[in-house]
């Protein structure tokens, strides 16, 4: 270098010495794809990363689980291997494009533009059923998921049944339910008839099941509401007689079954209150002298009182007897759903679930996107003859294949196993 | 230009390893993969009851090596030669990494700074209801027998 310098600067004029200066030892096309390819690490980090941080930071409890929003790990699983194994076979591809192996690598490429269609119509069913449950990018509207068991969750419910129960008469749990219920079954019911059929053949069981669930939701909003005084003015001012509401769900449909632990723990307290002052009564009373007939009728009263309680927790009980019902997953909705009680899905309180559903749509839409772009791709040199001319575009592509799976990777853990 | 040959040379000679490399990978991506599902499963089963941070940070930790696993033999970065492989990636995942970090005090512990009732309405298991709740149906009466219904519990 030095010697070409003091060359130069002996003012040859007239005759410039090229040297071959390697400025990468890659081509352009790489060079380009691979700052392409830094930029997109970037754009999903923030994603991901901004993911990561919400779900991290919620306590226990205050973000749905995989099951509470109908997360399939096992299509996250065989999805996950999808993508593994199209990247193997994008890399066999370019192995064999290098080697000059056109119909061997006319071969893996082929699998690997099938691995990502099945890909995509995996994420397809399950995108479809998660619209299926009432669970949408964006809150409001067609979505179904509630926050906070506020007023406006309490309205939505009453809205949701008023227009489900409009015009139908509904049977008496155990009396005709049966009856119509074969009736029912051998047609085939036209859309009109649908939410009406289906409510007849309703088990008595189910129908009594769910009574006591929303007895027990509306007991728990009303406890919310009367611990949060401005939801209280809010109530009030809506108009919302949750008596009214407690009526008009009791009559059928749907439950809420995320109450049912708080209610097994309501009655836990309340019949070791209640046997506690019986027996207090009880001894009251025994030491009670003749004379005092006006403490004598107030503790029959509460005697009284106290054993309607009683009887209400008992009745409790039928309904929250285990914990597979405390259940989102399990219990009185898988149960709705198994008897194909279509037309209604009330909304659900899922505390985050509107935070949940917009990152897992916004991320794995993306992560989609991507692998769309990837097929369109891999479509062109499906038309062509994959020889060692084209050894480049395959790479090229391979290496964008490779981080798309790289994103999934991330997204597979954090939006199936959390 | 002999150093080019020379390197071209290298190149070739590893090549024949590669298609074994190729396989080994993807069985190693394959057993990772088993490992994550193996911890999501014992978590949704509540073998990780109370540390699941645990659990989410073994998976991440395997998603980490997996990404590794794809980048230096898949991408072949383990294989190319001079900086621009280090320029392109590094600054990239620092950012990555920062910009989480810088997310954390104001995101992350978000739910640090709430208030008891915001935190009760955002609360999906009631562990220990914060109020007597003795008498939701018949709080009336309780009222008129004051005297008699001194609730604890």
């Amino acid at each position: 270098m030095s010697e070409h310098e003091q060359h130069q600067d002996d003012g040859h004029h007239g005759h410039v010495d090229l040297v071959y200066q390697e400025a990468l030892p890659i081509n352009n096309g790489k060079v380009i794809l691979w700052l392409f390819l830094s930029t997109e690490i970037m754009f999903f980090a923030a994603l991901i990363g901004t993911y990561i941080v919400l779900r991290f930071g919620a306590p226990a409890g205050t973000w749905p689980r995989p099951h509470d929003v109908h997360v399939d790990e096992l299509l996250g699983t065989i999805n996950t291997f999808i993508l593994i194994f199209s990247s193997f076979t994008v890399v066999l591809t370019f192995e064999a494009a290098k080697k000059n192996l056109a119909a061997k690598a006319k071969m893996y490429l082929t699998v690997t533009f099938l691995c990502g269609c099945a890909f995509l119509g995996i994420k397809m069913y399950e995108y479809s059923s998660k619209f299926a449950h009432g669970i949408h990018p964006q809150p409001g509207g067609r979505s179904l998921l509630h926050e906070q068991s506020d007023v406006y969750y309490l309205a939505r419910l009453k809205d949701q049944i008023a227009e489900y129960s409009k015009g139908a008469v509904l049977p008496l749990a155990g009396s005709k339910a049966e009856d119509s219920a074969t009736e029912q079954a051998d047609k085939v019911p036209d859309d009109k008839s649908v939410s009406i059929a289906n409510k007849s053949t309703m088990k008595a069981e189910t129908q009594a099941m769910l009574e006591e669930f929303l007895h027990g939701s509306l007991q728990w909003a009303e406890y919310v509401i009367g611990r949060v005084p401005n939801t209280q003015s809010a109530a009030n001012i809506a108009g919302l007689n949750h008596r009214d509401v407690l009526i008009s769900v009791s009559q059928d449909v749907y439950a809420l079954p995320r109450y049912a632990g708080y209610i097994l723990h309501l009655r836990e307290s309340e019949t070791a209150y209640l046997s506690r002052r019986i027996d207090e009564v009880n001894v009251e009373q025994s030491q009670l002298q003749q004379a005092d007939g006006e403490t004598a009728t107030s503790l029959d009263f509460e005697m009284k009182l106290l054993a309607a309680r009683q009887a209400y927790w008992s009745r409790q009980h039928s309904a929250v007897h285990d914990e597979e019902h405390a259940h989102p997953g399990g219990g009185i909705n898988q149960k709705l759903h198994e008897e194909q009680h279509a037309g209604l899905i009330l909304a659900m309180h899922i505390p985050s679930g509107n935070m949940w559903s917009s990152t897992y749509f916004l991320l794995t839409g993306f992560h989609a996107l991507h692998v769309i772009v990837g097929l369109i791709a891999f479509g062109f040199p499906l038309a062509w003859t994959l020889d060692e001319k084209r050894a480049n575009y395959i790479e090229n592509t391979g290496l964008y294949w490779h981080f798309v799976d790289l994103v999934w990777i991330f997204l597979f853990p954090l939006f199936y196993l959390f | 230009m002999s150093d080019h040959e020379q390197n071209s040379e290298n190149h070739d000679d590893h090549e024949h390893d590669h298609g074994r490399i190729y396989i080994q990978v993807f069985i190693g991506l394959l057993i990772c993969t088993g490992i994550s599902a193996g911890i999501g499963w014992m978590i949704s089963e509540g073998m990780f009851e109370g540390k699941e941070l645990l659990g989410w940070g073994i998976m991440l930790s395997v998603s980490c090596v997996k990404a590794l696993l794809v980048i230096s033999f898949f991408m072949h970065l383990k294989w190319e030669k001079g900086m621009w492989k280090w320029v392109l990636t590094i600054p990239a995942s620092i950012m990555s990494l920062f910009l989480m970090l810088m997310l954390v005090p104001d995101i992350g512990r978000r739910t640090h700074y709430y208030t008891d009732e915001r935190l009760d309405r955002a609360a999906y298991e009631i562990v220990e209801p914060a109020v007597p709740v003795t008498g939701l149906k018949d709080s009336a009466h309780d009222d008129n027998h004051a005297d008699s219904t001194t609730h604890e519990h």
